[in-house]
């Protein structure tokens, strides 16, 4: 297995974390991501085992730690972040996996990016990133919002872990130099970087 | 210092314990926190600020509210800065007048005020016509001596602007007491409220009354914290759009606020009184005096004359006598007395007063040519027609209060489509307001002070209602456990004056002081033929200052109904825009996020010196080092004479799988696919619906029902949303997927392709026998897997190699390393522009553009005969039929030695220009310049000599030559026929 | 900013969108070119309802959508697959 680079390495090495910051960023876009579409993808993943809330645009942690995002009724996004979760296996190829079944090669095709810190430093700063209510009161545990990050498109979904809450952006690869480095810029001026967490 | 300032009660707004410096036309002054650079200079005794924009004359402070262009200053490198709204704090840049030749209160170019005779409204349009040169004459020196403030070019850049996306359920605009009421109200109604104010301090006009009028004030301004309000001071609210969308704009941050109610608490504009010398320094309105004695505890003047169409300038005089200015005089323009006025009057009883007299002119003295402040008026009878009576003997003062009643700042509401009716009474009324927004307060005719704040409670109320319940309110309270809405106050009765003009035969009596405008310039524009509102907007310029018409857009109108013999009424108001304010570019240039797509292996071309290029959102190596010719021919010889490795994971690319894959792209594309064999690449040309040429690329059937399509870098948004959206339409059993950026891509071309591909290690057979040109194999090189395609852009050897992006950086250092000793070099966009050109293959948007027919690029090859559909078919042979005028020629330039022209040249016949140079460059392979051009349809194939227009107009002589000009026979393509199939291991 | 109301995501700002023209049906396959240029080129460009396609650029999401241009309101929105069943005139 050749060494694999997240496209989000060159805006982490651009920044450093200082002290007094107050928020926590991770670059994961090298741990296990799958995903699929198609009319009959979401039933297929029940049969693959998988139990999560089908309804568009919500977000499941599963058991095992992994999350899936529903994105449509015919659209999914499986994120691990843990690296030693059960995603099913959508096969090396890209071959239809069923009738209305077909893999998406998120792996390499998505950059995944998570933020974390203190309610009130996280509704400022994400009211400079999106044009959409994302405020911690309003964006609760398991929302989805498909929307415009940085003016491109991304999809933001917070999903909390133990209680901390934690905000997930996830968008096209290509364009992930471009938007780890407005959010690390943003997040530096909203309170500053306390962590950075860049691809193991 | 200043004897201005004044004790308590007065100026509760400064902090007198501290002083700050600031430096004005090169003196220093100082003033207090709280104070404006404007309110300072006026503490300092600074009568004259700025000179007018025409005639030079003096200005000084005038409406206090950023209403006029009086206190435009310029601040360091910023022009234009208005001094009534910019807060004095430390470190403030030295400050300079605008529009001035020498000292402002004495201005050399006051001498244009001699010339007014022959600057009439539009004067410098009639000098385009009459006399004829005229304007070249004057535009020079129309053009330094228009605008006001300077731009430097030099100064650094200031700092950006943050964008922030609020939402709410109801946004209040006004920091009033109406506003505050409102906050509060929509608040304790459950409501998420955000409230806006222009002022860095809330409180709006109570703040220029004496404290005993708003007692609470204080108190409840406290409370909105309380009550987790968001409160945004200092942000002017620049517009009101679609969907309860509102934009206000501070020094540091633009907000965007989506809310689902808009209570517009804005207040009213003051009117003023146009008469003659109304715009000397020391006239200045009502709100502007007391604003100056009870935040600023700044005496405006000595000896003041007030004259007023309502109760605020009795109200201002009574505030002038508690602060020991002598008021001669109070003049009421009206005939008689309303019951307010009384009350007021009562407090007055030693000031002299008349009733049925307005301002007949202002006076000044020992100016001269400059001009100076005022120093006495002289008042007249004034009658309900306007008619000018007896005039006075001049009363000498240093300070004319006016206020010619008060019009509603509608702005925001007409933003959103609310109709403004001018109105005799009240200025304006307005109606037709958008559901979902409301008003209170004064902007919705309750002026009296003390129903300011239970006006805000009803309509904060009703908002917060309205918002929560995602309906229009009644009115009535719908469910009897909510709060009750308290009684909206009633309309104040009449708070303007209908025709607050008073005419003197020497005329200046502005009705425009950002513009210079008098009444003669409106009645002249009518004249002219341009006698409807915004005709007479345009051609006189009115209201289209800084102060934006809302101190001039009614008195203008009222003007033209006077001359035209209607009522204002029936001519209506100019259309009003957003931004309420200058906006700032800065505001609007936003973050300064540059969106950008990088392919994964971007930081090794970094690494190795590429210089960039932008295409679209791309960033792409255009050649490798910093001798650009010496790169680029480098790199094209390393491609033709052993190999080179070009990264190409821009290009477009789909996944388009299902039973029904093949019949969608036989539909979609103009070839023909439903028979392409598994493992097999062919071109892919996509065109529209007119038959123009849209995309192209490579089809590789990878299965019976999955298919991988590549297209440009530069369509690859568009051809996938036109493939959804042909899917749409069509209903098929096909899906699209984009993958662009999920496979990094390189094209490997050269003779010695196959030696490094084997030296990287894959597990693919590369033998000719089964691995032919146009092949597509999936395997994996270097352990990565991949997809191969075959295909030959440049005309050598070659494969398209696509891995999982984040292993193409593992691909790329694999092949580099690999072809080491085959001597590979990295290709950037400019070497692969040659290498294709010497082939003659196209470029989609380079040798053609959006009305290119197939036909007429040499792609006719490529349109599939026997398919009874394809998307563009009815045109493609449409066009056909009708015969193509254009065709794509190859060409070489005669002189081996010259430079390519430029793209976009003409090529030029007889003196017409009979086509154009699409590409062009030097090519070593081809010993000389080739390139594509379009040429007439009829010309021969090859051969025939034609001319090339060059940008500095001499012609460069061309001949017409077959294409491929490189390698004809497609030889190179294959250089090892003879190669066995490789053994099985 | 306008709010469009997307089926999947709710209303939007319309800036994440974009709009791809008119909605009407395709003409047959082997139809005249006129027929073609028609659907191509002409408008009848109605004071009123009119239905247009929209693209929500973020999530992919195709749909149909009823616009007055009057009053320039949202009337109501169609996913492809019942605008194809009412043959294009739903």
């Amino acid at each position: 297995m050749s060494a694999r680079r997240s496209p989000a390495t060159d805006a982490f090495a651009a920044v450093t974390s200082t002290a007094g910051g107050v928020f926590t960023v991770a670059d994961l876009s090298l741990k296990p991501k799958a995903g699929v579409k198609g009319r009959a993808c979401l039933d297929w993943l029940a049969a693959q085992g998988l139990s999560f809330d089908h309804t568009p645009n919500r977000a499941t942690r599963l058991a095992d730690g992994a999350i899936v995002l529903v994105l449509a009724s015919n659209e999914a996004v499986l994120l691990d972040p843990t690296g030693s979760a059960r995603l099913p296996d959508t096969g090396p190829l890209g071959r239809p996996l069923a009738p209305g079944v077909y893999p998406v090669p998120r792996g390499p095709g998505l950059y995944w990016l998570t933020v974390s810190g203190p309610a009130a430093a996280l509704d400022p700063a994400f009211s400079r990133l999106a044009a959409v209510d994302l405020r911690t009161s309003r964006f609760t545990d398991g929302s989805i919002a498909q929307t415009q990050v940085a003016r491109v498109s991304a999809t933001v979904a917070r999903v909390d872990d133990g209680g901390a809450v934690v905000y997930h952006l996830v968008g096209d690869a290509a364009l992930a130099d471009h938007v780890a480095h407005s959010v690390l810029a943003v997040l530096a001026q909203e309170g500053g970087l306390a962590r950075l967490a860049p691809a193991a | 210092m200043t004897d201005t300032r004044l004790p308590a009660p007065f100026g509760r707004g400064i902090d007198r314990t501290r002083t700050i410096a600031f430096s004005f036309e090169g003196k220093t002054y100082t003033g207090h926190p709280g104070d404006t650079v404007a309110t300072a200079l006026a503490a300092n005794g600074v009568r004259v600020i700025s000179r007018s924009f025409k005639y030079r004359r003096p200005r000084g402070l005038f409406s206090l509210g950023g209403f006029d262009a009086n206190t435009l200053v310029q601040v360091g490198p910023e022009p234009n800065v208005p001094a009534d709204r910019l807060p004095l704090v430390e470190g403030l840049p030295p400050i300079s007048p605008q529009n001035t030749d020498g000292p402002v209160a004495r201005d050399p170019g006051a001498v244009m005020g001699l010339f007014s005779r022959f600057l009439p409204v539009g004067f410098y349009y009639r000098t385009f016509f009459r006399p004829l040169g005229a304007w070249a004459r004057f535009e020079k020196i129309i053009r330094t001596r228009a605008g006001l403030g300077r731009i430097d070019p030099k100064s650094p850049p200031p700092p950006h602007v943050r964008t922030r996306h609020l939402f709410c359920d109801v946004a209040i605009v006004g920091g009033g007491p109406t506003g505050i009421a409102a906050a509060l109200a929509a608040a304790s109604n459950g409501a998420d409220v955000i409230l806006v104010e222009a002022e860095p301090v809330l409180g709006g006009f109570a703040r220029a009354m004496p404290a005993d009028a708003f007692p609470t004030l204080a108190a409840d301004i406290a409370h909105l914290d309380a009550a987790n309000i968001r409160v945004l001071s200092g942000a002017v609210a620049q517009g009101l759009f679609s969907d309860g969308f509102l934009t206000a704009e501070s020094r540091t941050d633009l907000f965007k606020i989506r809310s689902s109610t808009v209570v517009l608490a804005t207040g009213v504009a003051e009117q003023p009184i146009v008469f003659r010398n109304n715009d000397l320094p020391g006239v200045m309105t009502a709100g502007t005096v007391r604003r100056l004695l009870h935040v600023h505890g700044i005496r405006p003047g000595t000896r003041a004359v007030v004259c007023t169409a309502d109760d605020s300038g009795w109200d201002a005089a009574a505030d002038l006598r508690a602060a020991g200015v002598t008021v001669e005089m109070v003049a009421d323009l009206r005939a008689a007395a309303g019951e307010a006025t009384a009350t007021a009057r009562a407090a007055l009883s030693a000031v002299p007063f008349r009733f049925s007299t307005a301002p007949y002119e202002a006076l000044s003295q020992g100016g001269g040519l400059y001009g100076a402040p005022l120093s006495a008026v002289r008042l007249c009878g004034f009658d309900a027609n306007a008619t000018v009576g007896t005039v006075t003997e001049p009363i000498a003062c240093d300070l004319l209060v006016v206020s010619g009643g008060s019009a509603p700042m509608a702005q925001l509401a007409a933003h959103a489509g609310a109709r403004l009716t001018p109105d005799p009474d009240r200025g304006f009324v307005i109606s037709d307001l958008r559901s979902q927004i409301f008003l209170a307060g004064s902007v919705d005719g309750r002026t009296a002070p003390d129903t300011a704040t239970a006006d805000g409670a009803h309509v904060g109320a009703i908002a917060a209602k309205s918002a929560l319940a995602a309906v229009p309110p009644t009115g009535t309270v719908r469910d009897g456990a909510v709060k009750a809405v308290p009684d909206r106050p009633p309309v104040t009765a009449r708070t303007a004056h209908p025709f607050p003009v008073v005419r003197h035969p020497a005329g200046k009596a502005f009705v425009d002081t950002d513009e210079d405008l008098v009444i003669e310039d409106v009645e002249n524009a009518v004249e002219d033929g341009f006698a409807h509102p915004e005709l007479l907007k345009r051609w006189s310029t009115l209201g289209m200052g800084p102060g934006q018409g809302r101190q001039t857009t009614l008195m203008g109108l009222r003007i033209l109904a006077a001359k035209r013999g209607m009522a204002p009424a029936a001519l209506g108001p100019t259309t009003v825009r957003p931004p309420f304010t200058g906006e700032r570019f800065q505001a609007l240039a936003g973050e300064g996020f540059h969106p950008h797509r990088t392919s994964p292996m971007h930081h090794r071309h970094e690494a190795l010196g590429a210089q960039q290029m932008v295409a679209g959102l791309w960033h792409r190596p255009a050649w490798y080092g910093p001798d650009r010719d010496k790169a680029i021919a480098e790199e094209v010889a390393a491609v033709r004479g052993a190999c080179g490795l070009i990264d190409v994971s821009t290009l477009g690319k789909l996944e388009v799988r299902g039973p029904d894959a093949a019949r969608f792209l036989d539909r979609a594309y103009a070839g023909a696919h439903t028979a392409q064999p598994v493992g097999r690449c062919r071109y892919a040309l996509l065109l529209d619906v007119g038959g123009n040429v849209g995309d192209d690329g490579v089809v590789a059937r990878l299965a019976d029902d999955h298919f991988y399509v590549t297209g440009t870098t530069g369509q690859s948004d568009a051809t996938y949303r036109l493939l959804v959206w042909l899917n749409a339409n069509w209903g098929l059993d096909v899906d699209i997927t984009a993958v662009t950026g999920a496979y990094a891509a390189v094209s490997l071309a050269g003779p010695r392709a196959r030696r490094v591909l084997r030296a990287a290690g894959t597990d693919l057979d590369l033998s000719p026998a089964n691995f032919p040109h146009l092949g597509a194999r999936e395997g994996t090189v270097a352990g990565i897997p991949a997809r191969l395609l075959r295909v030959g852009f440049v005309g050598e050897l070659g494969w398209e190699i696509h891995v999982p992006a984040d292993q193409g950086t593992a691909l790329w250092d694999a092949l580099v390393i690999a072809g080491r000793a085959e001597g590979i070099r990295p290709a950037g966009v400019e070497a692969q522009r040659i290498l294709r050109l010497e082939k003659g293959h196209v470029i989609v948007g380079q040798d053609t553009d959006g009305l290119t027919h197939p036909d007429e690029a040499g792609l006719g090859w490529a349109v599939a005969k026997k398919k009874p559909f394809y998307w563009g078919k009815a045109a493609v042979d449409f066009r056909r039929a009708e015969g193509l005028r254009h065709i794509l020629f190859g060409f070489r330039l005669k002189d081996p030695a010259a430079a390519p022209p430029p793209e976009s040249c003409l090529v030029v016949e007889d003196g017409r220009d009979v086509g154009r140079v699409t590409s062009a460059a030097t090519s070593v392979a081809c010993g000389g310049v080739v390139g594509l051009a379009t040429l007439p349809a009829d010309w021969p194939k090859a051969g025939r000599a034609f001319s090339i227009r060059l940008p500095d107009g001499t012609l460069s002589p061309a001949e017409m030559i077959a294409m491929p000009a490189y390698d004809p026979d497609g030889a190179r393509l294959e250089p090892e026929p003879a190669e066995a199939p490789e053994a099985k291991p | 900013m306008k709010l469009i109301p997307c089926p999947l995501n709710g209303p939007r700002p319309v800036g994440e969108f974009a709009c791809l023209g008119p909605a009407k049906p395709m003409p047959a396959d082997d139809a005249a070119p006129e027929a073609w240029a028609d659907f191509a080129y002409a408008e009848d460009n109605p004071a009123g309802p009119i239905l247009e396609w929209w693209l929500h650029v973020p999530s992919g999401t195709m749909f149909v959508a009823e616009r007055d241009t009057v009053t320039d309101t949202m009337i109501r929105t169609l996913w492809p697959a019942d605008f194809r069943a009412a043959g294009g005139r739903p």
